[in-house]
């Protein structure tokens, strides 16, 4: 592990929703062009330590956090950090495909055009690139004005990846993102984190075994808001140092 | 063409199904009295008049002139300055509540908000002739007319009083107000929080999101609730008999005097109703008002097409 570069890394990291404690002195390295994958039970906090990497959890009103998120040599909890712009960096795809509702270029074009960008020319080399991207350009190419949510399950799923590149972040962090699929649209889904991983660092969380062993490089198993043990997929799911970790994957529990 | 087999074949089986048919036909078929009755007692004023019923700028029962010209323009301008007074208040106090107030504080000012509703007109009529009206008449009035008075529409033309259509609108306005504001912010909360979250995660700022998705994404909600506060302004008649000095003219500026339709119907059916041309004439009135609130809504829901995203849904 020592020559990969690390883009990301939680120090200590404490989550409280009010007097609940959802993360536990959370220790984690995030490596730059590589594929982090979380994974454990329902409710062990897989959700609440990715919305912590893009501060989502600022959206929660009673949530509070200890600890330090470093990204670039800064905490993104100090309040330093300007919040819009780091969002811009660190993009996220949600568990649930959600477009707005508006046209499918509208819909990739909505990021850039926020941050500025007008020129029509530039913008549909972006959305073009995008969905290249998202492997959607072949299905979508003769209809961007037609409404996003008349798309397939899956295909809205690629055009929320699509809009999330658009703004090119560093990082794309991914819920659940198959949760809604089909296996022929997941199965899309996860040759194209293999190709982002080439420009991008992405951190997934799933809970499929299967697919962190498939997708990803690294591996989070966590448990009751702790970090449990973490390292390279192959010995992960092969030989886990944990009793715990051993369990999970063995489908023991969970 | 439906036949009377098509029409059988509607009728529910069950016995709760007949039982909501009855009496939904119960309250349809009173709208479709009510609509029966206005149009015919109107009818005789209307076929004699015809365009000039519109067009006509002179209403005497005498000579049985009926002509609502000024009386439109009466109602019209009050309906545009209530609404150019309202609509951006309640749209941003429900923006305010919606996304910036915390929650205790929407909290408490939802309940007064929504109190206002249940106040009778004639007490708002009765506090904008008591207490506005003077304070329209020394203070707002030669203020507008001191800052804006070079331009027409602002002139104050009668200084010796607060009587006036922008006193009238005012009132209105406070009257529609929460209605207009509690329909929007609701209509803004049942914004799905999954765009909001999905544009904030976009590096997109509160502003820009509430801008960009949540506005578009409520406007068809926002459009019902400013159709029923119009529907209010045009409807309205006790605080406007009041307050708007019922001067039979062609008001040159918002701080004229003016008629409006409504007030003409209350002002004279009181008399004229044993009259049988009288009393069509006003339920002509009636008519025309109705015609206008079909326009006003269409054209709302229209705007609201052009404003809303995603046309083709
Ligand atoms: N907004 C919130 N307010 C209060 N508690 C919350 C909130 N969100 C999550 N929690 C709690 O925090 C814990 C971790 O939740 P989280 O959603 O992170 O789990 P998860 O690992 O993503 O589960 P799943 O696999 O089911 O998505 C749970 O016990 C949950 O009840
Ligand atoms: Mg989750």
């Amino acid at each position: 592990m020592e020559n990969h570069e690390t883009i990301l890394e939680t120090k200590k990291l404490n989550l409280f929703y009010g007097d609940k404690q959802a993360l536990i002195d959370v220790d984690l390295s995030v490596y730059k062009n590589h594929v982090t994958a979380l994974i454990g039970p329902s409710g062990c906090g897989k959700s609440t330590l990715i919305r912590c990497f893009n501060r989502m959890n600022d959206l929660v009103s009673d949530c509070r956090i200890e600890g330090q998120v470093i990204y670039h040599d800064q905490n993104l909890y100090s309040p330093a950090v300007d919040v819009v712009h780091m969002r811009k960096k660190i993009g996220m795809v949600f568990q649930q495909p959600n477009p707005f509702p508006k046209s499918i270029y509208d819909n990739v074009a909505y990021g850039p055009r926020v941050h500025g960008i007008k020129d029509k020319k530039i913008l549909d080399g972006i959305v073009e690139k995008s969905l290249m991207q998202a492997a959607l350009w072949d299905e979508v190419h003769d209809r961007l004005d037609d409404p996003a949510m008349g798309l397939s399950g899956g295909q809205q799923q690629r055009l929320c990846i699509a809009r999330t590149l658009a703004v090119e972040p560093e990082i794309i962090l991914m819920d659940e993102p198959c949760s809604a699929l089909d296996p022929i649209a997941t199965a899309k889904i996860e040759s194209l984190i293999d190709d982002l991983k080439k420009e991008y660092t992405v951190i997934i969380v799933t809970h499929s075994m299967s697919q962190a062993s498939r997708v990803s490089d690294f591996t989070g198993f966590m448990y009751l808001g702790k970090m449990i043990e973490f390292g390279e997929t192959e010995k992960i799911f092969t030989s886990p140092d944990e009793e715990l970790t051993n369990n999970y994957i063995t489908g023991r529990f969970g | 063409m439906m036949n009377l087999r098509d029409i059988r074949t509607h009728i529910p089986d069950d016995k709760p199904g007949r039982i909501f048919l009855f009496i939904a036909l119960i309250s349809i078929s009173s709208v479709i009295l009510i609509f029966t009755f206005l149009f015919g007692t109107a009818s005789p004023v209307l076929l004699k008049e015809g365009a000039g019923f519109i067009t006509g700028t002179e209403w005497n029962y005498h000579t049985g002139e009926y002509g609502i010209l000024l009386l439109l323009i009466g109602s019209l301008v009050l309906t545009a300055v209530t609404m150019a007074i309202a609509l951006p208040l309640s749209l941003f106090t429900a923006i305010f509540l919606a996304e910036w107030s915390p929650r205790w504080l929407a909290g408490i000012l939802r309940p007064p908000i929504e109190m206002l509703v249940g106040i009778p007109s004639v007490v708002y009529g009765i506090f904008g002739f008591f207490i506005l009206e003077n304070i329209f008449q020394y203070y707002v009035d030669p203020f507008i007319d001191s800052t804006l008075g070079f331009i027409w529409i602002f002139k104050d033309v009668n200084p010796s009083s607060g009587i006036s259509i922008l006193l009238a609108a005012t009132v209105l306005s406070i009257m529609i107000l929460p209605t207009v504001t509690a329909l929007s912010q609701e209509a803004l909360e049942t914004v799905p929080r999954d765009y909001r979250h999905a544009s904030l995660a976009l590096g997109a700022t509160k502003w820009e999101t509430i801008k960009k998705i949540i506005l578009p994404a409520a406007m068809p909600g926002i459009i019902t609730a400013f159709i029923l506060g119009l529907m209010r302004a045009i409807g309205e008649t006790m605080a406007i008999v009041m307050l708007m000095g019922n001067c039979l003219h062609f008001p040159t500026s918002i701080l004229d005097t003016g008629y409006a339709m409504t007030s003409k119907i209350l002002n004279d059916i009181g008399y004229w109703v044993s009259f049988d041309e009288p009393k069509s004439a006003l339920f002509a009135i009636g008519v025309a008002i109705f015609v206008m609130e079909f326009i006003f809504v269409a054209l709302a829901r229209l705007i609201g097409y052009r404003f809303s995203i995603d046309r083709r849904e």
